[in-house]
């Protein structure tokens, strides 16, 4: 147990630095807490908006009982974030926007990458942690969700698309 | 031992309080290797790829065509070797995505610094589903559509599949066998409306190519539209798409 404990404390000093990969700066406010459950949080974190982020790392796959104890986690720190703003009114979290989580793995199953997307769209982040090189440092790469499998074709465009349509012809060059 | 909140406002502590810069740790270098998925060997997507390979070359680039074996098993295929205006045909004597992939990025990577090259490298749809082995071929790809149904449906599955892969993909679209710039401006613009309502990408258009009698030609005689038709639509809509793609490719358009 104690051995664990220490493998996951030297997996965490690895990937804090290195948070920032994931797109937004994290300020962190809390680490190895005991959740609910006597779960461990790794991280308690805000950004930069004030949202809580709540952070949980695996040392190995990241499957469904991690998203489980991700999702129960959050909502243990969503329910106590005004209590601790009573406590620390200079605490960066907020209570709104919802508290995000964030799920670190050494690699993530295709049903986890699924249920997190139907779970709570982006208020959920997926992140593969992988050894850099030969030097024993950790690099962090985010997790797309699965994407949901269109069911039909496009219809009609509903609104007009970021990109626009490029041709150097002209209308004339089709008459002949 | 489970904690109560006082046992861990230690943690509030400025020691352990501090930004974490962010760091855009990109591994997007993009080259300019394109990889043309193809949802069977269709001959005229064939000699357009290979048209549009001559075009490049003869707009002053180091062109390449490149394909695995089971795609170049076609007529319309060019044989394996230098062509035209010196158009290279590489056969990849393999049907593995990630043998094209180290062997397209090879020919892209052996280039001399002054060198405007253009690979294009033709990935069979069945490739996509192991596309992490050929990530170098989904940075940038480009989707051949017909506007009609049957060739949209296989043409969303390959959108899904490179923008589940490949998140930064730049994913671009040439219209063909349409007979108005209409027709193609509509097929484009439905398709990347749906692209960034589903998928959440944005898709780059490079125009739109003709199939038409030159074309057939073309596939006939071996010859390729630049040469034997240079005044022709279709060989137009090649020079267009093929100044484009280099375009994007060296930050310069040629004529």
């Amino acid at each position: 147990m104690t051995e664990a404990n220490d493998e996951q404390r030297a997996l965490r000093r690895s990937i804090a630095p290195r948070l920032g990969q994931l797109g937004t700066p994290l300020e962190l406010i809390a680490e190895d807490v005991l959740g609910e459950e006597d779960g461990v949080i790794d991280w308690v974190a805000a950004a930069p908006d004030g949202r809580a982020c709540v952070v949980l790392v695996a040392k190995r796959s990241g499957d469904a009982a991690l998203l489980q104890a991700g999702l129960v986690q959050r909502a243990w720190v969503e329910a106590r974030i005004p209590d601790w703003r009573k406590l620390a009114p200079t605490l960066a979290v907020r209570e709104e926007p919802p508290a995000q989580l964030v799920l670190i793995a050494r690699e993530f199953e295709r049903a986890t990458r699924i249920a997190a997307r139907e779970a709570a769209g982006a208020a959920i982040v997926l992140a593969r942690w992988h050894l850099a090189g030969t030097s024993g440092e950790i690099d962090l790469e985010r997790v797309e969700p699965e994407s949901r499998v269109a069911r039909c074709l496009p219809g009609p465009a509903q609104r007009r698309p970021a990109s626009a349509f490029r041709t150097g012809l002209c209308d004339a060059d089709f008459l002949n | 031992m489970p904690r109560e909140l006082g046992d861990v406002l230690h943690f509030f502590a400025p020691e352990l309080t501090g930004n974490v810069a962010a760091s855009a740790d990109r591994r997007g270098e993009v080259l300019p290797l394109i990889g043309v998925p193809f949802a069977n060997a269709d001959p005229v997507c064939g000699a357009l790829l290979w048209n549009l390979a001559v075009e490049a070359a003869r707009q002053g680039a180091r062109a390449a065509l490149l394909a695995p074996r089971s795609l170049c098993a076609t007529p319309a295929w060019p044989l394996p070797g230098r062509g035209p205006l010196g158009a290279l045909a590489i056969r990849v004597d393999a049907d593995e995505p990630g043998e094209l992939a180290r062997r397209a990025e090879e020919w892209v990577r052996a280039a001399a610094p002054r060198d405007r090259g253009l690979a294009l490298a033709a990935l069979p749809a069945a490739c996509l589903s192991k596309a992490a082995d050929a990530e170098a071929l989904l940075r940038w790809t480009l989707l051949l559509v017909r506007p009609h149904e049957a060739e949209a449906r296989d043409t969303w599955t390959a959108l899904e599949a490179i923008a589940t892969h490949s998140r930064d993909a730049r994913i671009g679209v040439t219209v063909f066998g349409v007979r108005s710039i209409a027709e193609a401006r509509d097929c484009f613009d439905r398709l990347a409306a749906a692209a960034e309502q589903r998928l959440g990408c944005t898709l780059v258009s490079y125009g739109l190519l003709v199939d038409d009698v030159h074309l057939s030609r073309s596939i006939v005689t071996g010859r390729p539209i630049a040469l034997a038709s240079a005044h022709a639509t279709s060989a137009r809509a090649l020079a267009d798409v093929a100044a484009m793609l280099l375009g994007d490719a060296h930050g310069a358009v040629d004529d």
